[in-house]
């Protein structure tokens, strides 16, 4: 399936330069909601979780360090909810194109899944220069976004092919999505730290390959506290599970899921 | 030298009573869901490149869903089809374009889908451009596009690409008659360049002319294979006797051969003389048909003609009163004309049938030659003719 996403390279270019473009075609302010939406939930959450329940990363953090701990873990965790959510409803959106001609149909929800990271490599760039200007990091782990990068396009790949193919058959799959998505954001560490988790909900929370991922991030942008190694790896399993998985869901569903569209 | 497109037991069937549950149920476990209707069965066939394929048959006759499977639209229950190189498809009208985006943009895209490096769709853009006349309208998005100007840039680009197959769905009866020209031209073009041709047509003058051989689907299944004249003519003859009013007997096809007698050629021609399948009420129609009558052929030679509508109805019917009204080419050959100088006929589809028999006997139903051929009209006037009338008020 790699091999045919790069054969198909230029035809992915195409869909997701076409998706972004759709999505600011015959809107005035454009690339503005896509940066106010994220910068709404930044502020917000760091005005609830921080100023109001006062949680804090670390004994002597400041707002500050709450907002960008948020913004770490906010980053990958929108692109895999956009990528997947979005992917759900790919191939009824596209089928006035894949029924008449030949499509590979794994370039939908994988130029899907791109698109959103597109906007999350927009919001890194963003990240970065907030770091650089607070100068609460020294950039010693960035190198290591890059590996999360490929895991985290491996595991939103496998979730959005399977979440694609069966929509077609079972529409609640985008319903079920959404509330999937809402759960896992709670029961991942992403508006708190791990460790303000009662004892009796580490073990579930470990358990969450999502709960690994964004320490990692943290990790690499902000240089602390150091992962579990055997989390990371359990989060790369997983998501090379995830990708095996979504891949064969497609490819036993491909040929009748075109009849259905 | 390997075919460039070679199906071999193509079957196509589509569940009838399914719920999406059942359906996925099978596909994971395999197992066979019970009701289910028959598209297409047992289909083999290869094209040579260079060559050209035609498909014939009724609505419904499978005759889509086999060119969607050529071209990879769709697959096969079972069976195969292997194509050889890049496949240009037109299954409908636009080539699967997005109507948000500029006709430029769905070029690049289907370019791209067609898997072609960047630099070669830049190549062909111009020329598409070029053919599909729409050079003012290109950077405009296509849901601002008529259907004839959609037409026009789905043909463009699906024969654009320099594809080594090409698979046409019924595109060619659209758009106006001097674009109609300019795609056929480009088909025969495409074909001498080394291209395979599927084609799907109900013109099937157009068929007899492009193809060297074709098909004819009936109800999914091969009712006749080969030759594409000799298919192509046993596919007229069944439907001139499909609609034939007096049909009665059994499939008799090849009967007027067995009379001695048969339609050799027969062309619809406008008032110009040039060979033509749509017309305009009160314009000019003319029917031009040779006869062969052989020398076992018994009684004096006559011609019938008939107009029908799609649906059977027998507008006209008419026969020569005397063999002075043929024009004799000897050795039993006979041309014969009919000309409708002011067509009545009000907008609709339409076939002329012709048969050849003795003056005193009725033709064999299996002996009716067909051409479908269409009218176009504007005005307030519906049905089957014009009657010439005048509006009055009161006294």
């Amino acid at each position: 399936m790699l091999s045919s996403l790069l054969r198909h390279r230029h035809l992915i270019r195409e869909l997701v330069a076409r998706d972004i473009r759709s999505r600011y075609v015959g809107s005035v302010a454009g690339l503005f909601w896509s940066i106010l939406n994220p910068a709404l939930q930044l502020a917000l959450y760091t005005l609830v979780f921080s100023l109001v329940l006062e949680i804090r990363f670390g004994p002597e953090a400041s707002t500050g360090v709450f907002a960008l701990n948020l913004f770490a873990a906010l980053l990958p965790w929108m692109a895999i909810q956009e990528g997947v959510v979005r992917s759900a409803r790919t191939f009824i959106e596209n089928a006035n194109i894949i029924k008449k001609q030949r499509f590979p149909l794994e370039t939908l929800p994988f130029s899907v899944l791109i698109s959103a990271f597109v906007h999350q490599l927009l919001g890194t760039v963003v990240f970065l220069v907030v770091l650089a200007v607070t100068q609460l990091t020294d950039f010693r782990f960035l190198v290591l976004i890059f590996p999360l990068f490929a895991i985290q396009i491996l595991m939103t790949y496998g979730l959005a092919a399977m979440a694609a193919s069966l929509n077609v058959f079972f529409r609640d799959v985008a319903q079920l999505l959404g509330v999937l998505f809402m759960l896992f954001f709670w029961v991942t560490p992403i508006v708190y730290p791990r460790s303000r988790a009662p004892e009796t909900y580490q073990f579930l929370l470990s358990l969450n390959p999502l709960t690994h991922m964004v320490e990692a991030y943290r990790f690499a942008f902000l240089g602390a506290p150091e992962p579990s190694f055997w989390g990371l790896l359990y989060w790369g399993v997983l998501s090379l599970g995830f990708y095996r998985l979504g891949r064969y869901v497609l490819d036993r569903t491909r040929h009748q899921l075109v009849d259905l569209l | 030298m390997t075919p460039a497109v070679r199906a071999v037991r193509l079957s196509k069937f589509y569940g009838m009573h399914w719920s999406p549950r059942s359906l996925l149920r099978q596909i994971l476990t395999g197992r066979d869901s019970a009701q289910r209707i028959r598209a297409l069965e047992e289909v083999s066939f290869q094209v040579e490149a260079g060559q050209a394929l035609g498909v014939v048959g009724q609505n419904g006759s499978g005759k889509t869903t086999l060119l969607k499977i050529v071209s990879g639209a769709a697959h096969p229950s079972s069976g195969q089809v292997e194509v050889d190189g890049s496949v240009g498809a037109l299954l409908d009208l636009g080539a699967g374009f997005h109507p948000e985006f500029s006709g430029r943009e769905n070029i690049r895209f289907i370019g791209a889908l067609m898997g072609l490096e960047p630099d070669r769709v830049r190549k062909a853009e111009d020329r598409i451009v070029a053919f599909s006349e729409l050079e003012e309208f290109i950077d405009k998005p296509v849901r601002t596009y008529s259907a004839g100007m959609y037409v026009r840039l789905g043909f463009a680009v699906s024969t654009g690409f320099h594809p080594s197959v090409l698979v046409i769905d019924e595109a060619l009866g659209v758009g106006d008659q001097p674009f109609q020209k300019k795609c056929t031209d480009r088909i025969v073009a495409i074909k001498k360049r080394g291209a395979a041709i599927v084609i799907c047509s109900h013109n099937l003058y157009q068929i007899k002319t492009l193809c060297e051989e074709a098909i004819w689907l009936r109800e999914g299944r091969p009712q006749s294979q080969g030759d594409a004249v000799t298919v192509v003519e046993d596919y007229g003859r069944f439907l001139g006797q499909a609609s034939a009013p007096r049909d009665g007997s059994a499939d008799t096809a090849g009967s007027g051969s067995a009379r001695n007698c048969r339609i050799a050629s027969l062309r619809l021609v406008d008032g110009s003389g040039a060979r033509c399948e749509s017309f305009r009420t009160g314009e000019t129609l003319r029917l031009e048909i040779a006869a062969e009558f052989a020398s076992g052929f018994r009684g004096r030679p006559s011609l019938r003609v008939a107009i029908r509508r799609d649906d059977g109805l027998t507008i006209h019917e008419t026969r020569t009163r005397s063999i002075e009204e043929l024009q004799s080419l000897g050795g039993g050959r006979y041309r014969g004309r009919v000309t409708l100088r002011q067509m009545p006929l009000l907008a609709g589809g339409y076939r002329v049938l012709v048969a050849a028999c003795s003056h005193s006997e009725e033709p064999e139903p299996g002996s009716w030659s067909a051409i479908p051929f269409n009218v176009r009209s504007r005005g307030r006037e519906s049905g089957a003719v014009r009657m010439e009338h005048r509006w009055s008020g009161g006294s």
